[in-house]
């Protein structure tokens, strides 16, 4: 019989390493697929030039930042008519029709014009802009309006820019993140407070502790149900945005329910006031280990931030940054999981990049785009990070100085604090007295910059009757190195500098010969195909 | 003074307090500082192209391409202005205020305005965004979809079925 000759079936969605892609809804494809022709009675995709005539000259992102900001800087007085153009524009081209409906701009727009009242989401951004819109109008401007919620057309279009970003949303996460890799910390239960300060408060070590949180009645209580229950009316911060906390739940729920790939960055909430504004405290205690609070005898008001409730969705997290004010921390895990990459000091990762001072961190948007076009890189350090996935009713201790980014396999929730105690107190005082201006948690504006200002003297007055002694050591050891400096000022005496506190000058040698620091500092960090 | 250069070579001296108007040269002195002297050098601001016999700065018009040195006319007729206000405080602004001056710059063909826009991105300099944006808006203020393709030469791409279903989607839309 003779074989049957065999058909090459015909590739519909993008590859990848990490599998097939989900297809994208307009049919946004790589700019390079553009010179693959298109198959027989396939229609071309939308063409740029010819559907944008003069605004061809716009790059597709300053294009959507337009579209995101226009309703900023647009923002009408009360008298006149407020005339929003993006929609006519978007009716113009197929090009035009992607780039001004893509979504990440509209959860900017919705933002910047609903803050956060837009009330129920809808199933995607755009779609609860016009729920809000059409709510927000009187009973007569609705009589006119047929109500359709869109329902995306994939006219096909190619672009590096939308394509890298959907890219980062959808592909899988556990392959992203190499779910199935040990981890590399040590776990422990029963651990004594002398062994915990000796074997990971002093070294600065990290460690996961598993006997802590399950405890704890949040352990056995919180769920997204019973927050939204009891709390479902209260406000909390998510980014840029104050909601109630069942608007958020709408939102989380409709990134779960798409498999944790509806957007690029979730929207992650991370709320400093819900001690204040529940009784949500009330269901944990510090950790004995993590007891000790310094900062506490600054008083309640005069504070930095210190305690947060942290929620979000699969594909939410922190990128990589240091803690505030050389402060150390913990992070509970009460529900889902968190992939943590930990670095040690002077260690910087790659595609990370600290300014001079350490006031500016350039590093990629997001999480997923910094794990597809980074996270091999470690393969050739020498170093390794520490790597591990805390799972719910674990707790994770980060010493002060380590670089650190999370991201969420799962949707979590987690309770996290800053904390300084008398291991690190030399480190947080040296932090405050030379870089007033980097201190943070005080919230932007006037009162804020002088808390942070003044938060050195303060404290040392605080702490005069107890720890006089730790802050006389400081600033003996600053003199004394600032003596051995003399005419010379290159950034080679910083690190014979460092090399007095303590830390380890051969990781920074290391961190040089990774090529750590002479990569290319843009501000604008995308990766182009 | 401050040296910079354009992606087609072309360098310009200007003074740091117009040159500092965009945040992304400012940044750069404040971390590099000017020890070296060395000019900055800007990839994505297409030059000038300097008209012969004129003054050191022609007028804008004249010239069909002219980005960087347009962006620097730009910021010295506004170095001595007052630092705007922050955000919070400024009345929200609509498109008609923009100031008699901007809008005789930006008196431009469609393409320099979009390069200029394009370079205030790039630059950082948000008041000059700000103030092509509004030019944008006004040009397509008040027409229809048909008037704003034939503004931007722009082709209609869609089927009938798609135009009609966008339309139906986004249309009460455009004036609230």
């Amino acid at each position: 019989m003779e074989a049957k000759p065999r058909r090459k079936k015909a590739r519909t969605a993008p590859m990848s390493k990490f599998g097939s892609l989900k297809s994208h809804p307009f049919g946004v494809q790589p700019m390079g697929n553009s010179f693959l022709a298109p198959g027989p009675n396939q229609r071309p995709p939308a063409d740029r030039r010819g559907g944008l005539g003069a605004i061809a000259v716009l790059t597709d992102e300053v294009l959507m930042s337009y579209v995101a900001l226009e309703f900023v800087v647009l923002l009408c007085n009360t008298d006149a008519v407020n005339e929003s153009l993006v929609f006519r524009l978007m009716r113009c081209s197929r090009a035009l029709y992607v780039l001004c409906n893509t979504d990440a701009v509209w959860r900017d727009r919705c933002i910047a014009r609903f803050g956060g009242g837009f009330g129920a989401f809808s199933d995607s951004w755009k779609n609860t802009y016009k729920a809000a819109l059409f709510a927000s109008l009187s009973v007569n401007e609705k009589e006119g309006i047929v109500f359709v919620p869109d329902v995306p057309i994939k006219v096909g279009f190619f672009s590096d820019y939308l394509f890298s970003s959907w890219r980062c949303s959808t592909v899988p996460l556990d392959a992203l993140c190499r779910s199935n890799a040990p981890d590399n910390i040590d776990r422990r239960c029963n651990l004594s407070m002398e062994c915990f300060i000796e074997e990971y408060d002093k070294p600065g070590k990290p460690v996961i502790l598993t006997d802590v949180v399950t405890k704890w009645p949040a352990f056995k209580k919180w769920s997204m149900d019973y927050l939204e229950k009891t709390v479902g009316d209260t406000i909390f911060r998510a980014e840029s945005v104050d909601l109630p906390f069942k608007s958020y739940a709408a939102y989380a729920k409709h990134c779960r329910e798409n498999g944790g790939s509806f957007e690029e960055a979730p929207l992650y909430l991370f709320d400093k006031y819900f001690s204040h504004r529940t009784s949500l405290a009330d269901d944990y205690t510090v950790p004995e280990y993590f007891s000790e609070d310094l900062f506490q005898v600054l008083g309640a008001e005069k504070r930095p931030d210190y305690r947060w409730i942290i929620i979000g969705p699969p594909r939410s997290g922190s990128t990589f940054h240091l803690d505030p004010n050389s402060t150390s921390a913990w992070n509970a895990v009460i529900t889902g999981s968190k992939k943590w990459l930990l670095f040690p000091p002077d260690c910087i990762p790659p595609g990370v990049f600290p300014s001079v001072d350490g006031s500016e961190v350039t590093t990629p948007i997001s999480l997923a785009e910094w794990f597809l076009n980074h996270y091999d890189e470690i393969k050739h350090w020498p170093v390794k990070p520490v790597e591990c996935i805390c799972r719910a009713g674990e707790i994770l201790y980060v010493p002060r100085g380590w670089w650190h980014c999370v991201m969420n396999l799962e949707e979590s929730i987690a309770i996290t604090q800053n904390f300084v105690n008398t291991v690190n107190l030399a480190s947080v005082l040296r932090f405050c007295r030379t870089k007033p201006e980097q201190v943070s948690g005080y919230g932007s504006g006037c009162l804020g910059e002088e808390l942070g200002a003044t938060l050195y003297n303060r404290f040392k007055s605080a702490l005069a009757p107890t720890h006089q002694h730790v802050i006389d050591e400081e600033l003996e050891l600053a003199q004394h190195a600032s003596r051995i400096l003399t005419n010379d000022k290159e950034e080679d005496d910083k690190k014979k500098l460092a090399s007095l506190f303590g830390k380890k000058p051969a990781l920074s040698a290391l961190a040089g010969l990774c090529g750590a620091d002479d990569a290319d500092a843009g501000s604008s960090f995308r990766f182009s195909f | 003074m401050v040296r910079i250069t354009s992606s087609d070579s072309q360098e310009f001296s200007v003074s740091q307090d117009i040159a500092c108007q965009s945040q992304l040269i400012k940044n750069m002195i404040e971390d590099v500082g000017d020890a070296d002297e060395q000019p900055i050098p800007l990839p994505n601001v297409a030059g000038a192209i300097l008209q012969k016999g004129g003054s050191c700065f022609p007028s804008i018009s004249n010239a069909p391409k002219l980005t960087l040195f347009a962006v620097i006319e730009y910021a010295t007729m506004h170095k001595d202005d007052p630092p705007s206000a922050p955000e919070t405080d400024a009345k929200p602004s609509t498109s008609e205020d923009i100031e008699d001056r901007d809008k005789q710059f930006l008196n431009v063909d469609q393409g320099t305005l979009f390069e200029i826009i394009l370079a205030a991105n790039y630059l950082d300099m948000k008041s000059l965004l700000d103030v092509g944006c509004k030019t944008v808006a006004n040009m397509i203020k008040g027409k229809t979809v048909e008037e704003v393709r034939a503004l931007f030469n722009i082709v209609n791409d869609f089927t009938p079925e798609e135009e009609e279903q966008i339309r139906k989607e986004n249309e009460w839309c455009e004036d609230r």
